[in-house]
This record gives structure tokens, sequence and C-alpha cells, in this order.
């Protein structure tokens, strides 16, 4: 009687042991994950994105960075993961077209590739993970500085090189939402845009230019992470009320964020990119997502995320979310951006 | 029979032993892992390693070069920045020769790489100019100004920009790159050209008089000088030679980056050809080594590395620490032995002199 009673229970445990690991979906799936350089903190953060979601999806994850930054670094620890026989490698490249053959290498093996933060070329890539559309990107720091100065005033931008793409993508798409007729931009005014050329010393002095010539400024959209320090110290020695917004490092704004000058700086986000990551290659190894332009993926706590086209015609999988640092969040990520 | 006691008592027997050796740790290792569950599937097994040998003979031709230089008792550390020179100037010649042209231009390819290795030996007949014309400077000091010009020259050229071809001619370069297929066996194409210039080598270095002086250099450069040899006229080619060797190797590791080119790439890549060299019985002290030893050590280096990544889980950053590792032993361990030896006889003379002061008296 006992020995059935144990051989009922022990049976019960290894259902319920079954079970429990039949609801994760990532079991039994390898992921390789690759980034840019060791020991840098921004993938470190990474990383901890692909953690949370192995514990929420069962997979299994190596991860590795050449120490040089270098291409051939990263295509050795390539060859390492098929050699390996990953199921699917996560790449942050090093460089877009040098990782080409080695993970078309990879998928003529059955391996999926995605490339997270920094593409890989389409033609050797099955997804890319990145943080945002260029009109997300945009849209969400005007709101923030129309939040800030109280949804009325005069605000200017303070951009890189005239000539830097992305940055101009960016502002082409403030402006469109300026003169989309929206309701919350009524009383805003983009009086100029001007280039600091990624130079402190020249941001500084355009950011006074600014300031001499519009005495009723009120807010300032800076794109660009050299930018933002030099901006912000500006305002600070005029002793002017004009909030400061853009995309920057938390390490050099923590000063003017404290400080008032600014209530809201963004940047990507590195964990919620190795999270999303994670999410797009469980579901490409499954077989049940392929990366293809139209399809959606259900990513966790970051909800439902759509396939795009990307600009170089490979597909996109935007998480359009970016990281926000105010006065609450901007010490913790002071070490890691 | 004297052959076979002399083959036993030979570096490369020992280096053949460091070899089987690694490998029953890793196939131990790999077994034990499969049966604890940590991985699905055997990894190191004969097809797996010979395939991911790939990254690991891409400076093997370097290798090849590297040892002409030690055994004549020099050293050359700018063979990796003459790679990168070499290569850009590939990239360069042929963007600037192809234009635009649809498809790409076969014949802007060929004079490319003809730019290239001619670079690549310009920049050694360089280094083996300086060395011969400058004696009173260690080839260390002169090799390590080049290795600064040469990359600095790669980015004054290209910048920090990756210069990448689009067109199917360019990108042929690629196959170079290639794994041969013979079954389920795949074989990087490297290994095969390599293993032949290595043939020719060994010939040229063992087999031949010519071979034999720049071994000779590397004993007692004085000696050879006045038995009648042209020391510098050999020491300038050597370097010519093994400035070539670089410019080959940078072709392979365009192949190996997608036919793309950059001004940061092969640097340390100098070390991992002294190293093999080393290992394979060359010293900076000139006079030895073995083409066979080198070829060894590619072998082992490339072993190593590919199981403590694999098996061991170690980063790309630490796996260099076991070539340091193999090079201590391997260079301490004959030291020892010799020490040991020394030692015991002299124990044994001192014993049998306090023996027979013991009769005397």
């Amino acid at each position: 009687m006992k020995k059935i009673l144990a051989l009922v229970l022990a049976m019960m445990l290894v259902l319920s042991v079954s079970a429990a690991f039949a609801e994760k979906a990532g079991e039994g799936i390898t992921i390789g994950v690759v980034y840019k350089q060791s020991g840098n903190p921004y993938f470190q953060a990474g990383v901890t994105g692909f953690e949370e979601a192995a514990g929420e999806l069962g997979f299994e994850f190596m991860h590795d960075g050449p120490d040089d930054g270098s291409s051939d670094g990263q295509i050795r620890i390539i060859e390492n993961y098929i050699a390996q026989g990953v199921d699917v490698l996560c790449v942050s490249a090093n460089d877009p077209a040098a990782l080409v053959d080695v993970c078309n290498e990879a998928r003529a093996a059955g391996i999926k590739v995605i490339s997270w933060d920094a593409k890989v070329d389409a033609e050797g890539r099955d997804l890319d993970v990145e943080p945002a559309s260029a009109k997300v990107i945009g849209v969400t720091q005007l709101d923030s500085l129309v939040n800030s100065i109280g949804g009325e005033g005069q605000i200017a931008i303070l951009s890189a090189m005239a000539t830097a793409p992305n940055q101009n993508l960016w502002i082409s798409f403030i402006k469109e939402a300026l003169e989309s007729g929206d309701e919350k931009y009524a009383k805003i005014e983009l009086v100029d845009t001007v280039y600091g050329d990624d130079e402190y010393t020249k941001s500084f002095n355009e950011t006074q230019g600014l300031l001499d010539k519009y005495p009723d400024l009120k807010g300032i959209i800076v794109p660009t992470t050299v930018g933002g320090p030099a901006v912000s110290k500006c305002i600070q020695d005029a002793g002017r009320d004009v909030k400061v917004t853009g995309l920057t490092l938390a390490s050099d704004m923590k000063e003017f964020i404290d400080a008032g000058i600014a209530d809201e700086t963004f940047l990507w986000n590195p964990i919620d990119l190795g999270y999303a990551s994670s999410y797009a290659a469980v579901a490409m190894a499954k077989g049940n997502f392929t990366g293809a332009v139209g399809e959606k993926l259900e990513c966790g706590r970051l909800g439902e995320l759509e396939v795009t086209e990307s600009d170089d015609g490979g597909s996109i999988l935007f998480l359009n979310k970016l990281n926000s640092f105010t006065k609450d969040t901007v010490d913790a990520w002071v070490d890691i951006l | 029979m004297q052959k076979v006691k002399s083959f036993l008592k030979s570096w490369e027997f020992f280096l053949i032993l460091l070899l089987v050796a690694m490998c029953v740790v890793f196939k131990i290792t790999d077994a034990s892992r499969i049966a604890a569950g940590l991985q699905k599937k055997p990894i190191f097994y004969f097809a797996n390693v010979v395939r991911s040998m790939r990254p690991y003979f891409l400076y093997s031709f370097m290798t090849l070069g590297m040892m002409l230089i030690l055994a004549m008792g020099d050293i050359d550390i700018s063979v990796g920045a003459i790679g990168t020179l070499s290569v850009v100037t590939l990239g360069v010649t042929y963007n600037r020769l192809a234009g635009s042209a649809e498809g790409g231009s076969p014949m802007a390819l060929v004079a490319a790489l003809a730019a290239c290795l001619l670079v690549g030996a310009l920049c050694g007949a360089l280094n083996g100019f300086l060395v011969t014309r400058f004696k009173e400077l260690f080839p260390m000091i002169i090799t390590l100004a080049t290795q600064l010009f040469f990359r600095g020259f790669s980015y004054l050229i290209i910048g920090g920009d990756t210069l990448t071809f689009k067109d199917p001619t360019f990108k042929s370069l690629s196959n170079l790159n290639q794994l041969l297929k013979f079954g389920d066996l795949q074989v990087p194409i490297s290994i095969p050209i390599y293993l032949v210039l290595a043939v020719v080598f060994y010939f040229w270095l063992h087999r031949t008089g010519n071979g034999r002086k720049i071994f000779a250099i590397g004993t007692n450069a004085s000696a050879t000088y006045y038995s009648g040899v042209r020391v510098d006229k050999i020491k300038f080619w050597c370097f010519v030679i093994a400035g070539f060797m670089s410019a080959v190797t940078g072709i392979f590791f365009v192949g190996n980056s997608s036919s793309s080119v950059k001004a940061d790439i092969m640097d340390g890549y100098h070390m991992y050809a002294i190293a093999a060299a080393v290992l394979g019985g060359f010293s900076t002290d000139g006079g030895k080594g073995s083409v066979i030893g080198a070829t060894i050590s590619l072998v082992i280096f490339g072993v190593v590395k590919f199981g403590l990544g694999t098996l061991f889980g170690f980063p790309d950053s630490a796996v260099n620490l076991s070539v340091g590792v193999i090079l201590i032993l391997s260079v301490l361990g004959p030291n020892l032995v010799e020490d040991i030896q020394n030692r015991r006889k002299v124990a044994q003379r001192r014993a049998e002199t306090a023996r027979l002061n013991a009769a005397k008296a």
C-alpha cells in the first residue's frame, strides 16, 4: 500500500514538474548572444534583459563579445556558437557588412539570426530588433518638452551636424507633428534649428546664441548625446528658465536633471532590447514566427509588437519605447549609460 | 632505428603528444558534459574541430613569414599592420579602378590584388632596409615604429569607415572563406592552401643551401658573414617575404569579413604569428625551429582555443591565456629538464669525488 502511495505521489510530482516545464515556451532552446565588446556596461544591461526573459520563457543562453570590439572577434564567437549548435543567434554587430557571410552560414545550418541594437545587413539576418522608429524618437522628445514647459511657448532644436541623417530624420518628424494641427501643439512655436556639430564648445556657443536671440525661449530639444550637457550647462550659467530634453547619456545629464534644467531625457533601453530579442528568438526557434514584415509578436511585458520594413529592405522590430531618465530613474542608469 | 629514436626525442614529437593529450582532455570533457546534461549533442568531434579551425588559420600565412624572421634571430611586430595597409590598398585601388562598372570588373580585382601584394612586399622591404642599414637599432624597435606608421597610414587613407563592396566580382573574395566539402567533412579552404605553401617553405628552409643560410645567420651572423654569405641581402629578402605573406593573410581576412575592409583589422595578429612560430621551436635567439613544428602549433592553438571557448565556456577575450600558459610551459619545460639533468650530473661528480677522497684518506 505504501509503495503504491509513493508511486502515485512520485508520478504526480513528475507530472506537475513536467507541466511546469511545458508551460515555458522556450524550454530546450539555446540562444547565442553576441555583443560588441565584453565588459561594456551597456551590454551587461542588455544581458540582464536576456536573463529576465530566460526566467519567463525557460530557454538557455550563452553570451560573449570580443575584448577589442572587432568584427573578426565576433566572427570567431559566432563560429563557436555554430559549432555548439545553438538554435538562435542574437548579434549586436560591430560592423553591419563584415558579419553577413558568417551569419548566412549559420542560417544555412538552420540557425535563426537576429540582430539587436546594431544591425547585421539585411541579407545576413532574419530580423533586426531596435529601440524605436524615427517618428517615435522625434515625437517622444517633442511631447516630453511640451509637457515640461506647460504646453505653451517658443522652442528650438540643437542638433549634431547639419548633414547627420538620423538627426535630420527625427527633426523632420518633430516638424511634421507640429504642423499636424494637433491641439496639444497649438501654442508651441519652433523658432530655430541650430547645429553644434557634436562638439561641446560649438554646442555651448550655439545655445548662447539662441538664448540671446530669443528672450522668450522656453525649451530646447537636443537629439544628440554630446549636445545635451553643453546646452544644459549654458542655460545653467545664464540662469535662464529654459527646459531641455533630448537623447542623452544618464551620466552626462544627472547633474542637470537634479538641478531641474531637464525634467526628462531619453536614450535606448538595452534591457528591453535583450528582453524583446529573446521573445523573438524563442518564437522563431519554435517556428511560429518568421520575422516577416507585418507579422505580430507577443513580447511579454512589452506587449504586442509589429514587424515593419527597415530602410535597408530587411525586416525590423521596433520596441517604440524609449528609456526615460527623470529625477527618480536617472540614478539607476548613471553607471550603465 | 636511429631515426625513430631521434624522432621520439624531437620537439615535433613532443608537440604531437601535447596535441593528442589536449584532444583527449577535450573529448572526455565533451562526453562528461553530455552525460551531465549540460549539452545536447557532442561538440568536440573531428569534423566540427576541422571546420572551426578557420579563424585560427587566418594568420597561418603570417606565421610562415614570421618563421624566416625568427630563424635569423630577428623579430617583426609590424606584420599585422602590413596586412591592414595591404588590404586597405586592395579596397581603395579596386574602388578607383572598377568605379561604377556594372557587376564589377575582374581586371580591376586582379590589379588591386597585385597592388595589395606589392604594398605588402614594399612594407617588408622598408623593414628590411631599416633593419640592415641601422644595425645599432633592435628590429623590435624598428618594426614597432613601422607598425605604428603602417596602421596610422591605413587610417589616413580610409579613416574609421568600413569599405563595403556589393558587386559580385569583389565579393568573390568571400570564396577564400569557403568550406570544401568532403562528405560530412568541411575543410576551410585556407588549410590546403597553407599546407601547399608550408611544403614549399619546408623544402626551402630545411633542404636548400639558401634556407640553411637563414638558420646560420640566426646562429652566428658574424661567422656566417665571414664565411662569405651575404647576410644583409638575405635578411632584406626575408623581411620582404614576411611582408608579402602578411598581404596574403590580409586577402584571406577580407574574405573572412564578408569582403569588407576596415583600418582597425588584424590588430594583434603579429602576436598570434609569433606565438605559433615560437611554440613550433623557433626562438628570438635564432638558428632553430621547423616548419612542421610551427604547423602543429597552429593546430594546437586552434584546438585549445576552440575547446576552451566551446566546452569550458571561456569568453573569447580569455582564451588567449591558454596561449600564454602553453608558451611559458613549453619554453620553461625543456630548460627545467636540462637544469635537473645538470644538477644530477654535478651531484654525481661530487659524490664520486667524495668517494675518491675518502678512499685516499
